[in-house]
């Protein structure tokens, strides 16, 4: 552990170290340890990225990243398979759909966008609120109704449980509630499935945080306002959430360690933006 | 600066009513000068004084320059026209009040006077400025902290510093034998500054933020990097000079320069999954490999652009039924979690990658230079110790540095640095030839060193206080 924790004693460097240690007021002490993280894919990408960087500091710490769902997170905290539970949503808290996770720590690391995603052959670049509302609950079915040509909208939604759906329901739909069966309807269980699904279904419409979305794909504008952080940072586009690490009270040792990283400066001004994530500091 | 030899001047009280008069040695040594010399010494003194003055040579800024200096009341005296002109500081004279000026300090004095004026503020010296030979001469403590450099004596010669080294630096990296970038990050952002390495000046390059590091080109011309957007953009480290190469915004983890500099070869997409490589003339993008592979990271790339090496993280498997939330069914599977060595040959029959590692180790700091033998520093637990690893295209796996407990691992030069931890109190810094897999150890140093660079001889490390550079057997701080 060289650059974390560190004991503030300073090295008095002498003219020269080749005789070593005498200067040396206290060894560097090395952190171990092994960090288990499950939860949102949205955002495996960032932690990924964290580790490697995490590691270059701290060989001895071992980190376990995997996704699956946001609420799988959580879960994975109060069964104590994994020391943080990434989630798209304060699960310390109660949302809609799904209760508070008591005795849970909920640590931010990120703010994510979302984005509402078209295939590339759908000739609408922007929907409203209202709009949005009546693709995905099922009551407008045909891209002509919307502005587009005359065809059968594909409906792609995430699984219950999803981080993406909860805040894309919560800030896109304002709570409306999704449809859930019909024959151009779809759910996918991952951020990486959707983008595929979105990608390769012609007139299919879903949803997706930003870092996914790809060239083979089209981020439409919500009432006018295109899915950028300028747009967050300027009140315009109001389709982002803050994604936390959550942790079985409060974190300590190489897990505290690690959420530290990802919380500091050189990570969120760095690596966080260069992966299309928004600095905590920026929506404070 | 033409410097005389020391001679000596007898200075006579102006209460006597006399000038100063040069002596058969000053208008030997000094030529004319000395010997016109006419101006009239206002010292208050009712005695006669003889202040010799001496060719001096004082190290100012690391560099030795010959100073004229006199001694007096217990002092050092300095020619403030030669000290300013080792330190370029400017030098002005109004009204009889000559100011010295240096990044930003003051110091303001009148011949004769004890009472002078350091950034505007009234001071007194001991004694008054002396006037010889119509040069001014300073006490040189005051007039150095007045501009706001130390004093020290070192090897018989007085060293002055006025450089103000870089707070808060890191992240070196040598961009040429003489220079290194070196970063300082706040929460508004962070400066990029070239720091010359003899002496620690800083110069500032870029100030950004959400740019990403700037990575220096072989031959240490440019420096490549993305801003916020992922935009590329080459800054000229001689002109600093930021140009936009191309507008494409796709997230961009990595960079990696071509070997002649005409392209920079990136890692696209949130998962690193495509080798792409970008003409810088053009802007144009062409995709590289594109075979689905999520998490690729450690981009090499062969001198000829052949051949790539990168790691592969495999994420465990983790599943999930959210029907009953209260039953917290959910289950990692890390069976197949690894992070593995890739070759991908694209001058292959049939180009695809190739696996070249299978062991269950954390792999860090990997490089290649070649495209075929890549290096790697292995941690296979937190108990067991971390060694330099080498592995080749024919997946032969051999260990290069088994010493201490390696930390760290940089290429240059066609040499491998290893810093490694030996015990609690010291780490030491390997040289390792990878030809000859033979080791020697060049340096200890302290257990909290880190951040290691290495051109050639040159070594930078980070300590808690600030970059050392390695010079001879001493460390000289270049950032605090």
């Amino acid at each position: 552990m060289k650059k974390w924790f560190k004991p503030a004693a300073l090295i008095a460097l002498a003219v020269s170290l080749t005789a070593g240690g005498a200067s040396v007021a206290s060894a560097a002490s090395t952190l171990k340890g092994k960090v288990v993280i499950n939860g949102s894919s949205a955002l495996l990408p960032l932690t990924l990225q964290a580790k490697s960087e995490f590691q270059k500091l701290n060989p001895k710490v071992k980190i376990s990243a995997s996704a699956v769902s946001s609420i799988a997170g959580p879960q994975s905290v109060r069964k104590g398979i994994a020391d943080i539970g990434a989630v798209d949503w304060d699960a310390s808290i109660d949302v809609p759909g799904f209760k508070k996770f008591d005795g849970q720590v909920a640590n931010p690391v990120a703010v994510t966008v979302f984005a509402a995603v078209v295939n590339k052959n759908v000739g609408v670049d922007n929907l409203t609120t209202k709009q949005l509302q009546d693709i995905f609950s099922g009551k407008v079915t045909n891209w002509k109704d919307v502005g587009g040509s005359d065809a059968n909208i594909v409906v792609v939604n995430r699984k219950f449980g999803s981080g993406t759906r909860v805040n894309f329901q919560l800030k896109a739909l304002d709570g409306k509630d999704f449809m859930s069966k019909g024959d151009n309807y779809k759910e996918t269980g991952s951020s990486g499935d959707m983008k595929t699904a979105i990608e390769t279904t012609p007139n299919a419409i879903g949803y997706i945080d930003l870092p996914y979305v790809t060239d083979k794909m089209k981020a439409i504008s919500i009432n006018g306002a295109a899915p950028t952080e300028a747009n967050v940072l300027n009140g315009k586009y109001k389709v982002w959430g803050i994604g936390y690490f959550m942790t079985n009270g409060q974190p300590t040792g190489a897990t505290k360690a690690f959420i530290e990283y990802i919380q500091s400066a050189k990570f969120q001004n760095g690596s966080l933006k260069k992966l299309k994530f928004i600095p905590l500091s920026a929506v404070k | 600066m033409v410097m005389k030899k020391a001679f000596a001047a007898t200075i006579l009280a102006a209460a006597l009513g006399t000038t100063a008069a040069g002596t058969a040695g000053a208008a030997q040594a000094g030529g004319a000068t000395a010997a016109k010399q006419t101006n009239a010494v206002k010292a208050v003194s009712a005695k006669v004084e003889t202040l010799q003055v001496k060719q001096s040579v004082f190290t100012v800024n690391y560099v030795d320059v010959p100073v004229r200096t006199v001694a007096a009341g217990g002092e050092t005296l300095v020619s403030v026209r030669d000290l300013s002109a080792a330190l370029r500081a400017a030098l002005t004279t109004d009204n009889g009040t000559t100011t010295v000026t240096l990044d930003g300090h003051t110091f303001a004095y009148k011949t004769g006077a004890k009472q002078v004026s350091v950034d505007g503020k009234t001071a007194a010296l001991n004694q008054a400025v002396r006037s010889v030979n119509g040069t001014a001469f300073v006490p040189v403590r005051p007039l150095v902290q007045a501009l706001g450099g130390t004093m020290a004596l070192k090897e018989g010669k007085l060293a002055i510093n006025t450089i103000k080294l870089l707070v808060g630096g890191e992240n070196a990296r040598f961009v040429n034998a003489g220079q290194a970038i070196v970063s300082t990050e706040t929460d508004a952002g962070r400066s990029d500054y070239l720091v010359d390495v003899a002496t620690g000046k800083s110069t500032l390059l870029l100030t950004s933020e959400g740019s990403s590091d700037l990575i220096v080109s072989p031959n240490g011309a440019k420096a490549a990097y993305t801003d916020a957007d992922g935009a590329v953009y080459i800054i000229d480290l001689a002109t600093r000079q930021p140009s936009q190469v191309s507008k494409d915004t796709s997230i961009k983890p990595e960079l990696v320069w071509s070997s002649d500099g005409s392209a920079i070869y990136f890692l696209q997409g949130d998962k690193g999954s495509v080798i792409a490589k970008m003409d810088i003339a053009s802007g144009e993008i062409a995709k590289i490999v594109e075979d689905k592979v999520d998490y690729k990271s450690s981009l090499s790339v062969s001198p000829d652009g052949k051949r790539f090496t990168y790691l592969v993280t495999t994420p465990p498997k983790a599943t999930a039924d959210s029907a009953d939330l209260d039953k917290d069914a959910v289950a990692i599977d890390a069976s197949g979690e690894q992070v593995q060595v890739n070759l991908y040959d694209l001058s292959a029959e049939k180009p695809a990658a190739v696996v070249l590692t299978s062991t269950k180790d954390d792999k860090l700091f990997v490089t290649s230079s070649d495209g075929t033998t890549v290096y790697y520093v292995s941690v296979a637990d937190e108990n067991a110790k971390a060694a330099v690893v080498s592995v080749d295209k024919n997946k032969k796996a051999v260990t290069l540095l088994a010493e201490g407990d390696v930390e760290e691992l940089v290429w240059s030069g066609g040499k491998l640095y290893a810093l490694t931890a030996i015990n609690d109190a010291e780490s030491a810094i390997y040289e390792i030839d990878p030809a000859s897999a033979s080791s020697k150890l060049l340096s200890k140093v302290p257990a909290a060193a880190s951040g290691l660079a290495v051109n050639g001889s040159q070594i930078i490390l980070a300590l808690e206080d600030g970059l050392y550079v390695k010079a001879g057997a001493a460390w000289k701080p270049i950032a605090r």
